[in-house]
């Protein structure tokens, strides 16, 4: 505060004194209130002046404002076409940038909901010799963690998400659980709502009692989410100590997260957005499987690594430290020397926005430019005002106001504007939060959270005040006009200076429209482009749906599975209007892996873990409901469903690598199955299929069949000659009918899951776009504005050009050709403006590149047509005048 | 030799004087709002009787703390010799001014009231 310690006291003393024993009985909290702030606010303002006369001069100064403000007030009122179109402008302006950055806010600059966020590390693997750089950790690694680092305060590993089955009472339902060690939420300071967290050692059986069959295992613990307690539970507080069933399992429920808990990692963790349980690791981490050169990495002991770093230790420090534990690894196990694993260690807060950032702060500057050129048009708007007012400046001159005052009155008036624009623009931003959040990709992290809060309101406040002074200052300081001579002239010089002003004004609005129009061609030419990838097959007409094979006492062992998977198949081949099923363990564009190493023909074991391979196991059918195409040999039948000769497909990458000059088929390929090296034949080739997503290539692929490693994680595909999503529920029955334990869950044709996959390049593409044709219409009226006035200016000399007997199309060509010069200028700065910032759009493009000569013809004609019919339309009025009216006009 | 007060701080001694050994921020605030109805913010009073006090004409002293102030002591001011001094040679002045003046403003007020001002 302004005041030492002891004066504050006795005046904060005072003024509790006099609110408890006067104010409050006497009025009510809210006038009590408003009484304690005001004096407050009168005890800063006089004690900031040291003098006597701050009271009168306060008074005087508080009153000039107040009379500048009424004055700005009747002026605005009295110009309703003006100050609506400005206003309009500023609040599209101002709304744009809110929307944008309670975006960016939430997503990018908020800490992240645990306690001491910034304390929180993620830690991933990393291979020196396939080159992956970010790879899950296995458990094991995560126990030797625990034990050797000591500047950690704790590690956290949770499991990939299982698809898992709440079943009981009713219909199975389908849920998210996520296998977690017990310290996760302790870890990340999490309190549950109703019930309490994990134990230390919760759920965690230990292996005499596991193996000793005659002692039965309590059931484990499971914390619900807030989401699927209300859905599940309706919020009941009986829930807590309930035992329900999950996949066929006995569990018991131990406490509900609050509402608004997210895990919140980045995208490539493989963790599902929505996770609905949780349950702890009823085995140790060191427990589980170690992988070795030909056990592969899959999703049952992997899985994402949180560390909670101890007070006063830098990354630095613990990167350090975990290099050290990784060679150590290197050097003891196998697995991890021919791998060459390593661990990199980041801040949690930079790993999960990392991906979205460079959209968001791209966004942020394309609005950022839509404001400055709407501040233009607003200063633009004010500048031909102005020329308006000129009398009543005079007049005010000649009554003795100074230019500062003057000034000051312009700048209350910029002031008022700004503000009824702010408001207009909170309004905006409220409605266009909503939009972004619904039109925005699923990867946008904490989406939830975005929302208009203290920080996003002193953001809009700023942003108004930057923009008022922006748009303000200067016609303020042409209205109060330098010279005294330029005052008594009638039509003075300054009309010059200010004429020239504002085609600066609108070049720059030109220049900067361009620029986002550049941006927005980029980015959408880079979304056609990609739209235009050939994913690796035919999404039309195509449904696809995943089950989860997990029930207690079915579906054991690859046998079992395979044969439930067969039958179900054959009952919806049947099915009216299906033309062919198939089945996948992981569809394409999920953007997860699934690697293996492999070995080629002669290759010893240990080299295979410097190949990685996608490794898929299909059904016979797949290919055809797919749409894939097959290159040469042969799809497998049903002949190859035996043990004893071996069969893979591989893509067009693979055979490359197997045989870059001849045939592939006939070839074998090593790779590990269940810890054993074997050996297949390649029967077929088929082309390459976008696996993680339609920008990245995919490395080469394998398909075996499915009844070899029967994963219990399937999506089926079903292609048929009719709408796909008229076999929904034909198929719920189908499986209901087979297995009604089981649901069904991920129902999508394949058409929208090809979309999804590209919903950030399309959010980007859109939101740039909308914010080009704003700037487009907003500049081009501007320019119209600009023509329009100066066509005012020179009736008198356009008279006088006709009567001396000019033709009205060179009056009109004039006009035109001086606007189309401005918005020419306009063109050229702004195309030298986007080639210099070309450099920053590259990372979001595709295929495209960003001095791209046809996005940039393309859109200089646009917006040179649009300047051209800016300037057309008042020319042709200028043209249409009549001399002899124009001659007597003043 | 020594300057003269300004009407406020005239207001402000005399509100000391008659509030005696209880003339803090409240009570002088109240005082002179009861009876002259001028409003005055804490912040003011205080930067005026600081004033005074570096000019000799009063001293303060902290007093107690109550549970309304939430624990913030009182600061009482008192008059001291060079302030009473001078609060007298300012009635007094405004006194032989103002002798016998009573009716003519009450004169002129009325006229201004007739001329509709």
């Amino acid at each position: 505060m302004v005041l030492r310690g002891e004066e504050r006291d006795v005046i904060l003393g005072d003024l509790d004194e006099e609110y408890q024993t006067d104010i409050l009985p006497s009025q009510g909290r809210a006038a009590a209130a408003r009484w304690y702030w005001g004096q407050v606010i009168s005890s800063l303002a006089s004690r900031s002046h040291r003098a006597m006369s701050v009271i009168a001069t306060r008074r005087n100064f508080l009153g000039g404002v107040g009379q500048d403000l009424r004055y700005a007030a009747r002026t605005l009122r009295k110009n309703p076409r003006f100050t609506v179109t400005a206003v309009a402008t500023l609040a599209l302006g101002i709304g744009a940038n809110t929307a944008i950055f309670s975006v960016v806010d939430a997503v990018m600059f908020r800490p992240l909901p645990y306690e001491q966020p910034d304390r929180l590390v993620l830690l991933w693997n990393r291979s020196a010799n396939t080159g992956a750089l970010r790879m899950p950790i296995s458990a094991p690694d995560v126990a030797d963690f625990r034990e050797q680092a000591a500047l950690f305060e704790g590690f956290a590993f949770t499991d990939r998400i299982h698809e898992a089955a709440l079943t009981g009472d009713g219909n199975p339902e389908h849920i998210t659980l996520a296998n977690v060690t017990a310290n996760l939420f302790s870890l990340l300071g999490v309190q549950p709502v109703a019930g309490r967290g994990f134990l230390p050692n919760e759920g965690f059986v230990p292996p005499e009692v596991r193996n000793d069959s005659s002692v039965s295992i309590s059931p484990n613990a499971v914390i619900l989410s807030y989401g699927l307690w209300q859905r599940k539970f309706g919020g009941s507080a009986d829930v807590i100590g309930r035992v329900i069933e999950i996949n066929g399992q006995a569990t018991r429920v131990v406490g509900v997260l609050p509402a608004e808990f997210e895990l919140l990692l980045p995208p490539d963790a493989g963790m599902a957005r929505r996770i609905d349980a949780w349950s702890p690791l009823r085995i140790g981490l060191s427990e589980f499987r170690r992988p070795t050169r030909l056990r592969d990495r899959d999703s049952d002991n992997t899985g994402a690594v949180i560390g909670r770093l101890r007070p006063g230790v830098t990354l630095a420090q613990v990167q350090a430290e975990m290099d050290a534990i990784a060679a150590r690894q290197r050097e003891q196990y196998e697995y991890h020397r021919a791998a060459g694993i390593s661990v990199d260690v980041r801040f949690m807060h930079d790993d999960v926005v990392r991906h979205a950032r460079t959209v968001l702060l791209s966004l942020f500057g394309a609005v950022g430019l839509l404001l400055l050129i709407a501040c233009l048009n607003v200063a633009n708007l004010l500048l031909a005002q102005t020329s308006g007012r000129k009398n009543e400046m005079r007049l005010r001159a000649a009554l003795g106001a100074s230019r500062a005052r003057l000034i000051r009155q312009m700048l209350t008036e910029s002031g008022l504007l700004a503000v009824l624009g702010g408001a207009g623009g909170l309004l905006l931003a409220r409605w266009g939060i909503g939009a972004l959040v619904a039109l925005g990709p699923d990867t946008l992290p904490r989406a939830g959270t975005v929302g208009m809060d203290g920080g996003v309101m002193i953001f809009t406040l700023v942003t108004t005040v930057l923009a008022a002074f922006v748009f303000g200052v200067a016609p303020a300081f042409d209205s109060s006009m330098r010279n005294e001579r330029k005052l008594l002239q009638s039509r003075g010089a300054g009309s010059v200076e200010r004429a020239r002003l504002r085609a600066t004004l609108v070049v720059s609005e030109v220049a900067l429209s361009l620029i986002l129009l550049v941006g927005a061609g980029l980015l959408f030419k880079s979304f056609v482009r990609l739209q235009q990838v050939e994913p690796g097959f035919q999404p039309e007409g195509v449904l696809a749906f995943d089950v989860t094979l997990r029930h207690p006492g079915s579906y054991r062992g690859p046998a079992a599975r395979s044969r439930f998977v067969q039958q179900l198949q054959e009952r919806v081949a049947v099915l009216p209007g299906v033309t062919s099923v198939g089945l996948v363990g992981r569809l394409p564009l999920g953007g997860r892996e699934w690697t293996q190493p492999y070995g080629l023909e002669g290759q010893a074991v240990q080299d295979w873990n410097a190949n990685a391979a996608n490794f898929r196991v299909i059904t016979a059918g797949y290919f055809d409901a797919m749409g894939t195409r097959l290159l040469s040999g042969r799809f497998f039948d049903a002949a190859d469903d035996r043990q004893d000769r071996r069969v893979a497909i591989v893509d067009e990458t693979m055979a490359q690598r197997i045989a870059p000059s001849g045939s592939v088929i006939g070839r074998t390929i090593g790779f590990p199955l269940d810890g054993d090296a074997v050996w297949a034949e390649v029967v077929g080739v088929v082309e390459n299929v976008h696996h993680e997503s339609l920008r990245s290539r995919s490395r080469e692929t394998l398909y075996v069949p499915y009844r070899h490693e029967a994963s219990r994680d399937v999506s089926f595909v079903v292609r048929t000659a009719a709408s796909p999503a008229g076999l929904i529920g034909p198929i719920r029955r189908e499986v209901q009918a087979l297995a009604s334990h089981l649901p069904i869950y991920n129902v999508r044709t394949m058409t929208d899951y090809l979309s999804d996959s590209i919903g950030a390049e399309r959010f980007a593409a859109t939101i740039v776009g909308v914010f080009a044709v704003i700037a487009v219409v907003l500049a081009s009226v501007g320019l119209y504005g600009v023509i329009s006035y100066s066509v005012q200016q020179r009736t008198q000399e356009i008279g006088i050009r006709m009567a001396l007997g000019a033709e009205r199309t060179s009056v009109l060509r004039h006009v035109v050709a001086g606007g189309m010069a401005l918005a020419g200028t306009g063109l050229l700065v702004g195309i030298v403006a986007s080639v210099g910032l070309s450099r920053f759009a590259s990372a979001l493009l595709f295929e495209v590149r960003p001095t791209d000569i046809t996005t940039y013809a393309g859109v200089s004609s646009v917006l040179m047509v649009v300047a051209f019919l800016a300037c057309y339309l008042p020319a042709r009025r200028a043209s249409a005048v009549d001399p002899m009216v124009a001659l007597r006009s003043e | 030799m020594t300057q003269s007060l300004g009407e406020f701080e005239q207001l402000i001694l005399l509100a000391l004087v008659r509030l005696g050994p209880n003339a803090y921020g409240v009570s002088m605030r109240k005082e002179i709002e009861t009876r002259t109805g001028r409003v005055i913010s804490a912040g003011a009073i205080y930067t005026a009787l600081e004033r005074m006090e570096a000019r000799g004409f009063v001293s303060s002293r902290l007093g107690e703390t109550t549970e309304q102030r939430r624990g913030r002591p009182r600061k009482f001011y008192r008059l001291e010799p060079t302030g009473a001094e001078a609060l007298d040679r300012s009635y007094s002045a405004f006194a032989q001014m103002a002798k016998g003046m009573g009716p003519k403003l009450a004169n002129l007020m009325s006229e201004a009231g007739h001329s509709g001002a």
